[in-house]
């Protein structure tokens, strides 16, 4: 039985229960309200950014219940992302932030996964005026200020 | 388009920001902080929360750690100090003690440890947030000698740097201790008097205790363990002891540490919560009745895990019984070359542990023996009780005695003698019925993801000699020394659909099964069977549990090996350090 979702600007979106399931808060509210056609509202989600997210439910949609190994490095992690997870990934900033946001809201924990690690990615291996440039961020260190800082934490420098 | 600012990434709720940090490296982090000012207050404390300062020496001999710890202690304060003049403002704090309240974990080498707490004297007397403490003191053959002779030590440890930090951490609950020193043949590792003041002075929200020495030393243990020393260790700890330290304490390692016993004791009739015990004794003492003591000194919530390696001449009838007794609460059991934990004690804890879900009496490695310990065959069949643990994960464990007419001569050619064709005068009939008898009960263990029934990869290492002699005892006239064949067990499971291959049809879980290489009887049929059967074999079966446990430190070898390539002095060197 399709579901339907509503955007916050008022698009309605008609998907598979069993898709629409991948977020924790539709199931749960599926399961409050029974058996309904009404249409669920979401109204912190516009429709270009639930577009997406059902896009990526999609093609989730058969994925195992995600069970973590707590023993393993979070940092070695933040690489292994499939390769459509990836692609699905190539967006602009704003909308990156936004399937982010969407995806804690509508409670889809891998999707907010893929998008922490994303926006790691992205951190990962710059120099402080590479991720200025890449977040669009204005500094306001004064040189010595900025010196002072790197030699207070030169000391973590491993890789 | 709705919102025509773009948003900002510390705009996102900070329980989202939150998972950004673990996913970045502390080099990445210390970057992150100098972005620009919001961005340094986010990423400050998620910097500072794991000081780590143990892997690069290992690695970096160009840049040894030494600079790094300048900059967080030496160079700062110098520099500050030519400017100001003035020695005890803030501004003269090394970033270390700045950051002293953001520190969470700290993992270092005993020399960075020293730099850090105690040659710039004395730490603030203010109580600090740390809840990991973990030293490792390794000398590493990589470094210099003239560095060495710098920052050489004493024969034994000083204390005080890690007892004054001890005091000021009232929230610390873990401490791991790991001394692997190979420095010509002595090993520095803790007097007993230390041993009694460190464990005096935890702090009583500690729940997780290690101390460990590396098992790559073999030279003289320099701290004397006689008994006139022990006593006296004994009774300053019990002098010392005011402040119900272990109350929390649920896991406790003694790894290799020549510890007296009642030392240890004392320090479990302290701890009403523990429910964890890893002991590996190569160096140590004890007795089978010490043990058994030991093991029956426990708090009321009985035993989780227990983790024994090497301990062959250790545990002993005594020690086995007090661990059975315990079968009810047990979930973790490791016993490596515990000779005592013969065939029916095994049969007897996987019949009385129901909730068990790691279990492993594997050897870490082989000597001689031809058949190593393991479950006999018949002791499963016979039994009148089915076994109990159906939450198992891991089982690693040797089935062996199962009689197999249909091998009559050896791996290497020559016919099946002694006490290995045993096995030869039963029948088929009698052979299939035994061995699905076992896989019987195998197969209702359905949470099994791993699973150990023989030796794969046999590791000899030094006692192929010893292992020669008996197969030369065995084998008489047919004997050859260039044509042995060192131990395979000759009376394990077939594994074949005809002898009840489909009883662990039920398995689904299962990941990974090893076997020995005489039980490869498995045809195109058996594999199918398993690919039909068996939906997640083959995938990765991660299990770091006991893994993590180990404390298993490498000593510079692999370094050795980089630096100086085929030189005869750097075998001569590898060959020292690499005992194991």
């Amino acid at each position: 039985m399709p579901v339907t979702l509503t955007s916050l600007d008022n698009q309605e979106f008609k998907v598979d229960k069993e898709v629409a399931e991948r977020s924790i808060l539709i199931k749960n509210m599926i399961e409050d309200v029974g058996e309904s056609d009404a249409p669920i509202p979401l109204p912190n989600v516009s429709a270009a950014v639930l577009t997406k997210v059902i896009e990526y439910c999609e093609h989730h949609r058969n994925d195992p219940v995600q069970v973590q190994d707590e023993t393993d490095d979070p940092r070695k992690r933040s690489n292994d992302i499939e390769e459509w997870d990836m692609k699905f990934m190539q967006v602009d900033q704003e909308m990156l932030f936004e399937i982010i946001l969407a995806a804690n809201y509508l409670d889809i924990k891998p999707l907010l996964d893929v998008g922490c690690k994303t926006v790691a990615n992205i951190i990962k291996g710059k120099t402080p005026e590479e991720i200025r440039k890449a977040f669009n961020i204005v500094n306001d260190f004064t040189p010595e200020e900025e010196a002072q800082i790197k030699k207070e934490n030169e000391w973590a420098e491993d890789r | 388009m709705l919102n025509t600012r773009v948003l900002s990434l510390l705009e996102l709720p900070s329980e989202i920001i939150c998972q950004i940090p673990p996913l970045l490296s502390s080099h990445d982090l210390s970057v992150c902080v100098r972005v620009n000012k919001a961005w340094h207050q986010a990423f400050m404390d998620s910097l500072w929360h794991t000081v780590k300062l143990r892997d690069v020496s290992r690695h970096s001999v160009e840049r040894p750690v030494f600079d790094r710890i300048n900059a967080l202690y030496g160079q700062h304060l110098e520099s500050h100090n030519d400017k100001s003049g003035s020695e005890d403002t803030v501004a003269t704090r090394s970033p270390f003690l700045q950051n002293l309240h953001r520190i969470r974990v700290i993992k270092v080498q005993y020399t960075n440890f020293l730099n850090l707490f105690w040659e710039h004297g004395q730490l603030p007397l203010e109580p600090i947030p740390l809840e990991q403490l973990s030293i490792d003191f390794e000398d590493d053959p990589g470094r210099t000698t003239s560095r060495r002779r710098t920052y050489g030590f004493p024969g034994l440890l000083d204390m005080e740097p890690i007892l004054q930090i001890l005091g000021r951490s009232s929230r610390l609950s873990t401490f791991t201790f790991v001394t692997a020193i190979a420095n010509q043949g002595t090993l520095r590792t803790l007097h007993p008097q230390d041993q009694a003041r460190l464990l005096a002075n935890f702090p009583p929200s500690l729940k997780r205790l290690e101390m460990v020495t590396d098992r790559r030393f073999h030279g003289h243990v320099t701290s004397s363990t006689e008994q006139e020393e022990e006593n006296e260790a004994l009774e300053l700890f019990l002098e010392l002891d005011k402040r119900g330290c272990f109350e929390n304490l649920a896991v406790l390692s003694i790894l290799g540490v020549p510890m007296s016993m009642k030392l240890v004791v004392a320090l479990l009739e302290r701890s009403p919560k523990l429910e964890e015990l890893s002991l590996n004794a190569y160096r140590a003492t004890w007795s089978d009745r010490e043990l058994f003591e030991l093991i029956s000194k426990v708090s009321s919530r009985g035993w989780k895990t227990l983790g024994f390696r090497s301990m062959s001449g250790k545990v002993g009838p005594l020690s086995m019984a007090a661990i059975l007794r315990h079968s009810a609460t047990l979930e973790n059991i490791r016993l490596t070359n515990c000779l005592a934990f013969d065939s029916k004690s095994i049969q007897k804890l996987l019949c009385s542990a129901p909730n068990l879900r790691r279990f492993d009496t594997t050897p870490s490695y082989l000597h001689g023996e031809l058949e190593p310990l393991s479950l006999l065959a018949t002791d499963i069949v016979e039994s009148t009780e089915d076994w109990a643990c159906l939450g198992l994960e891991t089982f690693k464990c040797y089935i062996s005695g199962v009689p197999r007419p249909d091998i009559t001569s050896k791996g290497n050619g020559r016919p099946l003698t002694g006490e290995y064709n045993a096995g030869c005068r039963s029948s088929m009939l009698e052979s299939s019925r035994i061995q699905r008898g076992v896989l019987a009960q195998l197969g209702r263990l359905t949470k099994l993801r791993d699973v150990t029934l023989g030796k794969d990869v046999i590791e000899y290492r030094s006692k192929t000699g010893e292992a020669r002699r008996i197969e030369k005892r065995l084998e008489g006239a047919h004997y050859s020394p260039h044509n042995y064949e060192l131990g395979s067990q000759y009376q394990c499971l077939t594994m074949s659909l005809q002898d009840g291959l489909d009883e662990l049809k039920n398995l689904k879980c299962l990941r990974r099964l090893t076997l020995e290489k005489m039980s490869l009887h498995m045809g195109e049929a058996e594999q199918t069977w398993m690919k039909e059967n068996w939906p997640e074999y083959g995938k990765k079966s991660r299990d770091s549990f006991w893994k993590s446990r180990d404390h298993y430190v490498p000593i510079g070898t692999d370094l050795l090996k980089e630096k100086m390539g085929d030189d005869a002095t750097a075998r001569a060197a590898i060959k020292a350090f690499d005992w194991w």
